[in-house]
């Protein structure tokens, strides 16, 4: 029961900050906002995977922190990017947000074994 | 930069649709995620033979999560309208329940998992919670069906980048004959 109440109030934290957050991005500029959160959500991800501190509870990983980061929002604002005609931009977006979210997780994954 | 403000039942309408995206994504994933790196810990500790844990590639589940996600949203923002009520609906569905079904940090973690461990991520599983009562303990190596992590990491970034593409303009395809 604690378990279901952790999932269900971690996924609406998690679901909310990422909407305020993420809200209208600037018009054909890098949406950093959604970039940095999804790299802080790949972070926290790999750091309480590998953690000794002990089990990561579902609550956590799955609802917290997947509901934070998100691929479709994305796929959404390299659309518009598109559409816009800003197609460096979109390039530069998706790059980057691959590139950092995985040395991200990177990251996190190693520093949680040594915690 | 416009912030767009949310009053309290926008903010319910998103906390809605993230709580179903990310009860449906929980259901959908369970599997993927207790054999990529989910359920146990790393704890290399070889005394006895390793057991090979056969997986694919690609995990297929996050993928389906994440292309289900932005096919919806291609979908929803075809359908986007101007009033109050419906604005709501269309928050929950777009930015809750897409936003939540989709995961970046389940993709990223994957992703490193497969450049980190070369050539196989190996440890000692514990138990944990998984949906699926997926959780095999003692040492093993994964096995991405013979394909080096690298390889597979490769494999899977260029699915999903494409497999994204594809599913967003299949919704958006949708969406627009639905209007006409």
């Amino acid at each position: 029961m604690m378990g279901v109440l952790a999932f269900v109030a971690l996924a609406v934290i998690g679901t909310l900050i990422r909407a305020v957050v993420t809200a209208s991005p600037a018009a054909g500029q890098i949406p950093w906002r959604t970039l940095g959160i999804n790299c802080i959500g790949a972070f926290a991800l790999g750091a309480v995977m590998t953690s000794q501190l002990g089990h990561a509870p579902v609550a956590v990983t799955v609802a917290g922190l997947g509901s934070l980061t998100t691929f479709s929002t994305v796929a959404g604002e390299t659309a518009a990017l598109l559409d816009d005609g800003h197609k460096r931009t979109a390039i530069l977006y998706v790059g980057l947000t691959l590139v950092v979210g995985v040395a991200s997780a990177w990251l996190g994954l190693s520093i949680g074994e040594r915690l | 930069m416009t912030r767009a403000r949310f009053d309290r039942r926008d903010l319910a309408a998103i906390a809605l649709g993230g709580l179903l995206g990310a009860g449906l994504r929980w259901w959908i994933t369970d599997i993927d995620v207790a054999t990529n790196g989910g359920w146990f810990r790393y704890e290399p500790n070889s005394s006895a033979p390793a057991q090979a844990i056969k997986t694919s590639p690609i995990p297929w589940r996050t993928l389906a999560v994440n292309l289900l996600g932005t096919l919806l949203l291609g979908l929803a923002l075809t359908l986007r309208t101007g009033t109050t009520g419906s604005r709501r609906i269309w928050l929950a569905i777009a930015t809750g329940f897409c936003g939540s079904l989709t995961t970046f940090s389940t993709f990223a973690v994957e992703l490193a998992n497969r450049f980190r461990n070369e050539p196989f991520p190996s440890g000692h599983m514990t138990t944990g919670t998984s949906l699926s009562g997926f959780e095999p303990t003692g040492d093993y190596y994964i096995d991405y069906a013979g394909l080096t992590p690298g390889a597979s990491a490769i494999l899977y970034i260029v699915v999903s980048l494409a497999g994204g593409a594809l599913a967003f303009w299949l919704g958006r395809s949708i969406g627009k004959r639905v209007a006409a």
